[in-house]
């Protein structure tokens, strides 16, 4: 392989400066439009504002009470819980439909778009619907389904200890914008690739996890750190259908942020806990960069050594 | 003799059997795409249905799930009751805006973080993907001051200007694709005497195409569904948007749900058109992928 | 090329479009309005506002709207940014009076002395707010309709099961009474699936509120820094109305209630709790004859139903409050709703602006022996809170007495002190 990045510092400053005219639109949109909300959030955090009058320097006092707070607790608790069960279950669930629709499936594309249907139904009329198929009478959807093995029915939403799962399984029938992704990157795998291994006489199980999976994981590592930042503050089917309960049963962090802010006009404690939320997601975000290390294979990053 | 019989044998037997297993594969793997459709369609038909229902027949125990009569009139109604046409020029408007830029400035972008080497170049990625972990509650009132100090108060821009700076998502998900593409094809093209711009123009954009339309439809169904930046930026009746205008159907004590639903379906059809006829592209992934390797 | 070329045509195109809105008239005193509405609310809203502008040919109002669900998160921002219209319909009067973003409008009153005779007078007063509860001190807006807590009965299953109608000598122990009557399992498949009452707004702290002065108590203390709840009229309150589903089984439980709480108008429920807003979904949505009753009194006490209005207000940063006045005035005349009332049924602040009907008759009288709820800014966290355990009370089918701690006391009052 030819090096081009010869010693020579000219080139190195050259590339230099070509990656910042490429990062520049993104650079600009972010000292313009992002940066000051976040330092103004970090303000707002040390003082007391009701949103209509004035902030007033409280020092770290909305973090202290939040530290006492039964509910942020709770509220974590069932953040952490539904994340859990939500960013392995819809990954799965993604990754399994756009393989089903990248086979030889007839009729594929209607497929496609029957299982991408429901993430463009607009939000309300979307939980509207889902209201009525998690009904806990015996008339919901759900219930029906299930009674046709005889079993339920299930309170669903309406009892604190299903409404958590209720929304992850409402959840997963969301994921057409997850399976859109899987599919472009399987797509972009080289044919040549599984033509060679059945040459090889590989299984179909040795083509998808030698082939499939380290082609893809980028795209996996992708779909998995924007499901950690996103579905921590994730709280829209929260907030329409369960209203955080019951019994604070489905009580996140995001949702008790906008109540905070907007019902309760606490804006410090809403900033207060939404940099504690940051923190958080920071977390979970560098332990999952630390670990795809072991699994995300990149073409870019071998040099092309392989072929 | 013997031996030549028996590999012929099994030469024709092999493709026959394995045949057999692919046919039962296929009509298995028919079943489970045809079950789970099921599934993911019911909301759907359940929405059309509640559309077509009339007062009656919404408010009962047992709700049917074919309505008896049907009440076409609803969709009429439904249409009548907003200004239909202005609202899905403006959203038309706003989404076709977002799109362009989105897809070049995305594009732009994460070629500079996927294929580029400069200085900090790993920080301000971490900077990108610290900006999204930051909730919106506590973003939105600065940034509504951001842009009334610039006087953009009721106007599109700022719901179309931000695209033009790339939105963090976008960008993440092309790095990633880009990331994929084998380092040579830029070595091979800078032999060639290609500058940094026509590799991304020329090599680049045309191989992440796939995904490429990915953004471009996430940012169509991003643009088209969202309430919540067109509720907060505008004010005027006349430059409302199809989402913003689907939230009128509820009411204080009760909301008109067949009308609602009548009016989903109307903003859903365009979403569906444009997501069929994305997927050509999906398929065309396939040839260009050849290209590598 | 040709489809980017074509992309920038469109985009062209729809510019031109989209730009050419009407030009703004020149000298004339522009009002902005605010207010939630449907669209069968706006197209009667719109009519009101043409006929103000002509009316007024110096001022030229421009109606601002949202929906319902969104209309309180815009107006915060606005308000918050210095932004929002000079005329506000009010949706959470304790917090925008008193954070001091409403204009109080005692001085304008003085002006016109005989402004507010016509009115519910205890309807005005829910317009008051003096810093510690609504109902007292300065006036900071007009209602533009009135409304209060009744029992909406279906009086089609009380002649069917040959029960007279609820009347003003009900107490909470009839209404469980009469209601178990009416507990039936209509499809004979061993569920029951007809009920005696719901309370759809069972888990408002109004409602809590409301039972509990049936008791003898209120849910929060005089000054609004402790909450009652834990008193023995508290906890019997609570009890009472955990019971009508847990113990009684005349209302509905969690799991067999539809998910919309619309089993009124389905027509299996005899009796149930609610805003008397609620009559124009009923009018429009329920196929049998209903009507109204007052509110059952308690064991200790003949409390009463909260009394409440929509108010609109000025904006204290308005610079045009004089024309915003007269608006409000104008929003709040007779004519104007007696319009709401009839092509809406949005029931009047006026009683002059009513009709003869048994629903107007009964719901002046509950009004006139009313009370006024008396909301402050902390309630709406405290209620939350209170709210969560509630749910353990229903759901978990526990004694008020081992839910409702000194713990969880703490806890509300803390939520109070914020």
């Amino acid at each position: 392989m030819l090096k081009l990045k010869l010693p020579g510092s000219r080139l190195e400053r050259i590339e230099n400066i070509w990656g910042y005219i490429f990062i520049f639109p993104w650079l600009f949109g972010f000292f313009a439009l992002t940066l000051y909300p976040m330092l103004f959030s970090i303000r707002i955090s040390l003082s007391n504002w009701n949103i209509l009058g004035r902030p007033r320097y409280i020092g770290f006092d909305n973090f202290i009470d939040l530290f006492y707070d039964e509910r942020v607790r709770t509220a974590l608790y069932n953040t952490i819980y539904m994340a859990a069960l939500n960013i392995p279950l819809c990954t799965a669930m993604a990754l399994g439909l756009a393989l089903l629709v990248n086979s030889n499936l007839k009729c594929v594309s209607i497929f496609r778009t029957v299982y991408y249907l429901p993430s463009v139904v607009s939000g309300i009329s979307l939980m509207m619907v889902w209201t009525w198929i998690l009904d806990p009478s015996k008339n919901g959807l759900a219930n029906m389904f299930l009674g046709l093995f005889g079993l339920g029915p299930l309170s669903w939403l309406k009892s604190e200890a299903w409404s958590k799962p209720s929304l992850v399984l409402m959840q997963m029938f969301l994921v057409g914008g997850g399976m859109v992704v899987f599919l472009a990157a399987l797509k972009n795998v080289p044919v040549q690739l599984y033509e060679s291994a059945e040459i090889d006489g590989a299984s179909a199980w040795t083509k998808f996890t030698k082939i499939t999976l380290p082609m893809i994981s980028p795209t996996m590592f992708f779909q998995v750190t924007m499901g950690i930042i996103g579905y921590f503050q994730n709280y829209a089917a929260n907030f329409i259908m369960t209203g955080g309960g019951p019994a604070d049963s489905s009580l996140v962090l995001g949702l008790l942020i906008w109540r905070q802010a907007f019902e309760w006009y606490r804006m410090g404690s809403a900033a207060a806990l939404s940099w504690i939320l940051f923190g958080i997601i920071m977390i979970f975000t560098i332990i999952q960069l630390i670990g795809s290390r072991r699994w995300v294979y990149y073409e870019a990053a071998q040099g092309g050594d392989e072929s | 003799m013997t031996v030549s019989q028996s590999t012929v044998a099994a030469r024709a037997t092999k493709p026959g059997h394995i045949k057999a297993v692919r046919a039962v594969q296929s009509v298995l793997l028919h079943i489970l795409a045809i079950g789970l459709g099921v599934i993911f369609i019911a909301p759907f038909v359940w929405m059309v249905s509640t559309s077509l229902k009339d007062v009656e027949q919404l408010y009962t125990q047992a709700p049917k799930l074919i309505p008896n009569p049907m009440r076409f009139e609803n969709y009429a109604e439904a249409w009548n009751s907003l200004p239909f046409l202005r609202y899905t020029l403006n959203t038309s408007f706003i989404t076709v805006s977002c799109i362009v830029l989105e897809v070049i400035s995305c594009g732009f972008v994460a070629f500079g973080f996927a294929r580029m080497n400069f200085k900090l170049r790993d920080f301000w990625f971490g900077v990108l993907l610290a900006s999204m972990m930051l909730p919106g509650s506590v973003k939105m009132i600065p940034m509504y001051v951001i842009w009334r100090n610039l006087g953009m108060l009721d106007t599109y821009v700022p719901l179309i200007l931000p695209a033009a700076f790339g939105s963090a998502f976008y960008i993440f998900l092309l790095r990633q694709f880009l990331l994929g593409i084998p380092r040579e094809l830029d070595d091979a093209a800078r032999i060639d005497g290609c500058g940094y711009l026509q590799i991304w123009w020329h090599i680049m954009m045309p191989l992440t195409r796939t995904a490429l339309i990915t953004v471009a439809v996430f940012t169509f169904m991003g643009a088209w569904n969202d309430f919540f930046g067109p509720l907060i930026y505008l004010t005027s009746d006349a430059k409302k948007t199809l989402a913003l205008g689907l939230r009128i159907f509820q009411g204080q004590y009760g909301s008109e749900d067949h009308l609602l639903m009548a009016a989903s379906v109307i903003v859903l059809l365009p979403c569906l058109m444009v997501f069929m006829a994305a997927q050509r592209y999906f398929i065309k992934g396939i040839a260009l992928s050849g290209l590598k390797g | 090329m040709r489809s980017v070329r074509g992309v920038v045509g469109l985009l062209v195109v729809m510019l031109v479009l989209v730009s050419a809105l009407p030009g703004l008239a020149a000298a004339k005193t522009v009002v902005r309005y605010s207010t939630w509405l449907t669209h069968e609310e706006e197209v009667v809203e719109k009519e009101i506002i043409a006929e103000f502008n002509r009316l007024h040919p110096d001022i030229e109002v421009q109606l601002e709207t949202s929906a319902w669900g969104d209309y309180t998160s815009k107006l915060i921002t606005q308000l918050s940014a210095g932004t929002a219209p000079d005329v506000l319909n009010v949706s959470e009067l304790p917090e925008w009076a008193g954070y001091g973003v409403l204009e109080v409008l005692d001085p304008y009153v003085a002006r016109e002395p005989e402004l507010l005779d016509g009115f519910f007078p205890k309807v005005v007063d829910a317009g008051r707010f003096d810093g510690v509860a609504v109902g007292k001190g300065p006036l900071y807006g007009l209602p533009i309709n009135a409304g209060c807590q009744i029992l909406f009965y279906n009086k089609d299953m009380f002649d069917k099961y040959g029960i007279p109608y609820p009347d003003e000598t009900w107490t909470f122990d009839t209404l469980v009474e009469v209601g178990a009557k009416f507990v039936e399992d209509r499809d004979g498949d061993g569920i029951i699936d007809q009920f005696g009452l719901i309370c759809p707004t069972v888990w408002g702290d109004q409602f809590v509120d409301l039972i509990m002065r049936g008791y003898g108590s209120t849910l929060w203390s005089e000054d609004r820094k402790s909450c009652l709840i834990g008193t023995k009229a508290g906890l019997d309150a609570v009890q009472w109305i955990a019971d009508l589903s847990n113990k009684h089984h005349i209302m509905p439980t969690f799991a067999e209630r539809t998910a919309t709480n619309e089993q009124f108008e389905m027509g299996n429920l005899a009796m149930c709790f609610h805003h008397t807003y609620s009559n124009s979904i009923f009018h429009k949505r329920a196929s049998f004859n209903w009507s109204i009753a007052p509110v059952p009194s308690g064991p200790v006490a003949k409390q009463g139903v909260p009394v409440w209005g929509h108010i609109v207000a000025i904006n204290v940063s308005s610079k045009v409050k004089d024309a915003a006045w007269e608006l409000l005035k104008y929003l709040a005349s007779e004519d104007v709703q007696r319009k709401r009332y009839q092509e809406l049924r949005t029931p009047p602040s006026r009683p002059a602006a009513g009709d003869d009907s048994d629903f107007f008759r009964v719901m002046t009288e509950c009004i006139n022996s009313g009370y006024i709820y008396g909301g402050f800014p902390q309630a709406q966290e405290a209620w939350n809170v209170i709210h969560s355990y509630f749910d353990k009370v229903v759901l978990a089918n526990k004694p008020a007495s081992e839910v409702f701690t000194s713990r969880v006391i703490t806890q509300i009052d803390k939520a109070l002190s914020r």
